[in-house]
């Protein structure tokens, strides 16, 4: 099954002889996106630049950039910035790694190679909003798992998710415990794309398995690495349920992560033109990073 | 051959190793859905349950006051919301995105620009679309209903279907359309009696993904609905869990019923479902 989208027209007249059956094939679709997608983004454009109350009498009032510059010196907008950068750089490399490790792991043929491989990604397919009750549930100190743990330690058990510390550590390690199988299926399946005879032919040229390692598979490993990333940052940017049910934000701001606080302003503190505005900053971070990925990674299948 | 024997033994501690690690939440889940209540709190807590009953399942726990709920009964109106959104959203996703990719793979209709924006769409934060539509949704008067979680859950899954379809169409060789041109079917007649059937096990998957996705969602579920009319099964138990002494017997069971699906169909679907989550940039 070929992945390539291959655009030239080999229809013979093309767009111009199909013009009406394209209207019913696509209109659906376009009418669609423009309806539930195109028009609410920029509705929430208009709407960030209002002084804009969920439940108030008082009508929406036209203040131009205010809520944008609020943002912007507002010290929990930024505070939010960085835990959602201090989380995608921890773990995403770690993800990586483990994934990485486990994808080499399985490169020699063993018994139940398969069967391994298939409960290995049993995390990856369990919901983020049950994987955070999961975690919750584990974490509580006295009957969870963890509480197992400090008793076999023969320690007096810790809340985790009462220290701002432990709970982000916690929902970091919930995160690459859900995810790096990702990592890993992507990058198995691209190690057993290569040639055999590659690998073969550098062994009996004397070099090790380091060597070999470092100077043929890695850089041919690169580009699903560079994909494999891109697409956890892009999960990562929006992370919402797992934190929501674990943790809600806290303790304190420790977790809040920017669309646990744009969801917090718009219904705990009802205030919706600015929580729009801030969803608006994040929309454009997200298409400014996929836009420049999409046009590197895909650059040959678009073209 | 003994040195590949030694090596598949020494593999299999070092796997099994990760395995018990990575698997043990899940295991603990499970248990915890067969324990009986007075061994949810138990200190230390039991991991190998010396006895396991079907209560939290049926309703027969006895819970314990102040907890919220205490059986799986409550869950549902929401397992018939969860069941009827996904259902629906499925066969719509479906439908539509066949067809949007049916064009473009055949006619290249909009070209790159069309097909790039398709992908972009998967990108952006779900939370930045949502605040607008709450709003829309809210003057419309159709807030905390199917119809409402159904729309936004479509925005989300057909971009996603159509640029795996789109590969999938694109697999079936062009001759055979042009053959049935030259015969004389018509390029609906072409579509529904010779592509959708010949690229049906890639259709089914798409299906069966939307179906998953809008399953599991729970952000757009969240801000949409706000009570038993519409809640989705996610909601209910991410909901219940901010309680104060939470009977975790019965949540337990309760996301074992949300899980069982999701793990059964994506095992199915493995294969299509790597695809699609790559955007056809690894092939599997």
């Amino acid at each position: 099954m070929q992945n390539k989208l291959d655009f030239t027209d080999r229809s013979g007249g093309g767009i111009s002889r199909h013009l009406f059956d394209n209207v019913i094939f696509l209109g659906p679709t376009l009418i669609f996106l423009f309806a539930i997608l195109i028009y609410p983004l920029i509705y929430s454009l208009y709407v960030s630049f209002h002084d804009w109350k969920l439940v108030s009498t008082v009508p929406p009032k036209l203040i131009g950039f205010t809520n944008y510059i609020n943002a912007l010196k507002d010290p929990l907008f930024w505070n939010a910035l960085r835990i959602q950068v201090t989380f995608i750089l921890i773990a995403i490399p770690l993800e990586l790694i483990i994934g990485l490790l486990v994808a080499l792991l399985f490169q020699v043929e063993f018994f139940g190679n398969r069967i391994m491989r298939t409960l290995l990604l049993i995390p990856f397919f369990v919901l983020p909003s049950l994987s955070g009750l999961m975690w919750r549930f584990m974490l509580q100190p006295r009957y969870g798992l963890i509480g197992n743990i400090y008793y076999l330690l023969n320690m007096e058990p810790v809340d985790w998710l009462s220290n701002p510390r432990l709970t982000f550590l916690a929902v970091i390690l919930q995160d690459i415990w859900r995810t790096w199988p990702f990592m890993f299926i992507t990058l198995y399946a691209a190690l057993s794309n290569f040639p055999k005879e590659l690998k073969e032919s550098a062994e009996i040229d004397g070099a090790n398995k380091i060597q070999v390692f470092l100077k043929i598979i890695l850089p041919l490993l690169t580009p699903a690495i560079v994909v494999a990333c891109f697409l956890r940052l892009i999960d990562a940017l929006r992370i919402f349920s797992e934190v929501y049910v674990m943790t809600e934000g806290g303790p304190g701001h420790a977790t809040t992560f920017l669309s646990i606080y744009i969801y917090k302003n718009a219904f705990r503190f009802f205030n919706i033109g600015y929580a729009n505005s801030m969803g608006y900053m994040l929309t454009i971070i997200a298409l400014l990073i996929s836009f420049y990925a999409l046009s590197k990674i895909y650059k040959e299948e678009l073209s | 051959m003994k040195k590949v024997f030694v090596i598949s033994i020494l593999k299999w501690i070092l796997l099994f190793f990760i395995l018990f690690f990575f698997l043990f939440p899940i295991y603990w889940l499970v248990i915890t859905a067969f324990k009986p209540s007075q061994d949810w709190f138990s200190w230390p807590p039991i991991i190998i349950p010396r006895q396991l009953t079907f209560e939290n399942f049926t309703g027969q726990s006895r819970g314990f006051e102040g907890s919220l709920s205490s059986s799986i009964e409550n869950i549902v109106p929401y397992l018939r919301n969860s069941l009827i959104i996904a259902l629906i959203t499925s066969a719509i996703c479906t439908i539509i995105s066949s067809l949007a990719a049916y064009s473009i793979a055949r006619f290249k209709t909009g070209g790159r620009r069309l097909a790039s924006w398709i992908v972009s769409i998967r990108m952006l934060p779900p939370i930045a679309t949502v605040l607008p539509v709450y709003l829309l949704f809210k003057n419309l008067r159709i807030l905390d209903t199917w119809l409402a979680v159904i729309l936004v859950h479509l925005v989300f899954t057909i971009p996603f279907s159509t640029w795996v379809l789109i590969s999938f169409f694109n697999g079936i060789p062009k001759e055979l359309d042009e053959a049935a041109y030259i015969d004389g079917a018509s390029v609906w007649k072409t579509f529904i009696y010779l592509i959708f059937p010949l690229s049906a096990p890639g259709v089914a998957a798409m299906a069966t993904l939307s179906f998953i996705m809008s399953w599991g969602e729970f952000l757009i579920a969240l801000i949409l609905t706000s009570s038993v009319k519409s809640q989705t099964l996610p909601i209910f138990l991410g909901r219940y869990i901010t309680g104060f002494r939470i009977a975790w017997g019965p949540l337990a069971a309760a996301g074992l019923v949300i899980m069982i699906p999701v793990i059964i169909f994506s095992f199915a679907m493995q294969r299509y479902l790597l695809r699609g989550l790559t955007f056809g940039a690894v092939k599997y």
